[in-house]
């Protein structure tokens, strides 16, 4: 073996992981070898001075309770799900795919919207204090109201038809004394 | 494979042994492999979970130690993968390579900071391969198999760190010189 080979294994002849002849020929070399032999030693105290250098810069590092909680906690969870407050069935059903929640959603909408429009065609109890024995009956979709007279507790006709707008100056026809809602 | 169900209370109980009794070291280990210490505070919670859920491979055939460190290693070169954040070690050198100290300003102290900051700027795998054969004293086998290469590769990866780490230091901490850079004692 020369000094290249026995550089070559040098590594491994310090890890103690050569073997056979390969182990004898450089132990060979190594006996016989100033510049080998030196070459050891260099890369031993290259070694130390490493590992030193390295053990003063971690020196400083240690593991905080705070991390080590949170990994406990993060094992925990992951180990067990965490405790979540039973969500109710409804909401589960809902929130279980995403095309129903949103199917869901604008069906609400939807009847919102519908709702606000027919609501409007409840009587408008204002308007019938102040203009007795007239009903006033928003027709949805359409802007124009609608006002009705009862005549003996019958709807007579459709007197007018009037925007909302001028709702409050509108003048009922006149009426009987007997009609009543 | 089925996962094994884990006995959550037992493994707690491991698993603070374990911080307990590794954690410091595997942090420390850590700092050294990614050299920043918020990435290495996660990768050490990243690998006590994955311990916890491979807790059912381990034989008990290595040191639990060596286990944890080889998943530490594993997650570091995934994060690498991730990152990409490779850079060529020429690149640092001319970035980083100072002028020579003068002796009047060197001390114990100082030699030991600027070594360690050296190796700490080295690219990914050079400081791995630093790291695991200096700090860690793993033989060159077991770093290959730590880190999945063949042992030709880590011992390529060592001549070329060491090559690099030279030219990153003053010539004066030359730490293959006739007179090498030793550890001394405390003054």
């Amino acid at each position: 073996m020369n000094c290249k080979e026995f550089t070559h294994d040098l590594p491994e002849y310090l890890d103690q992981t050569l073997k056979g002849r390969r182990l004898a020929a450089a132990q060979r070399h190594f006996d016989h070898c100033a510049e080998c032999q030196l070459a050891v030693q260099r890369e031993q105290a290259a070694r130390k001075a490493i590992h030193h250098a390295l053990d003063r810069a971690t020196e400083p590092l240690s593991l905080s309770t705070e991390l080590a909680e949170r990994i406990l906690a993060a094992a925990a969870s992951q180990t067990k799900p965490i405790a979540r407050p039973a969500a109710p069935y409804a909401w589960s059903w809902l929130t279980a795919h995403p095309l129903r929640s949103v199917a869901v959603a604008c069906a609400v909408v939807g009847a919102l919207v519908l709702t606000r429009k027919f609501s409007q065609h409840r009587v408008d109890a204002s308007f019938t204090a102040t203009h007795r024995g007239c009903y006033v009956v928003d027709v949805p979709f359409q802007t124009e109201t609608h006002v009705f007279q009862l005549r003996n507790g019958t709807v007579v006709d459709t007197i007018v038809t009037l925007e909302t707008e001028s709702r409050a100056n509108f003048t009922a026809a006149p009426t009987s004394a007997s009609s009543s809602p | 494979m089925a996962e094994v169900p884990l006995n959550t209370d037992a493994l707690r109980l491991d698993l603070s042994a374990w911080l307990q009794a590794h954690g410091t070291r595997l942090l420390r280990s850590a700092y050294l492999l990614c050299g920043d210490r918020t990435e290495a505070e996660d990768l050490v919670q990243e690998t006590f979970l994955q311990a916890v859920k491979s807790a059912h491979r381990f034989r008990g055939e290595s040191a639990i130690y060596t286990w944890l460190h080889g998943i530490l290693v594993n997650l570091n070169r995934r994060r690498w993968r991730k990152q990409k954040r490779f850079v060529f070690d020429e690149e640092l050198v001319q970035h980083a390579a100072s002028p020579a100290i003068e002796d009047s300003e060197m001390d114990r102290q100082f030699q030991t900071n600027r070594l360690a900051q050296a190796i700490l700027t080295l690219s990914a795998e050079h400081r791995e391969v630093i790291a695991l054969r200096y700090y860690e004293d793993l033989k060159l086998q077991q770093i290959a198999a730590q880190t999945g290469v063949s042992l030709g590769t880590v011992k390529s990866r060592l001549h070329y760190a060491m090559q690099c780490l030279e030219k990153l230091l003053p010539e004066e901490l030359n730490l293959f010189a006739a007179n090498g850079t030793q550890p001394q004692s405390p003054r």
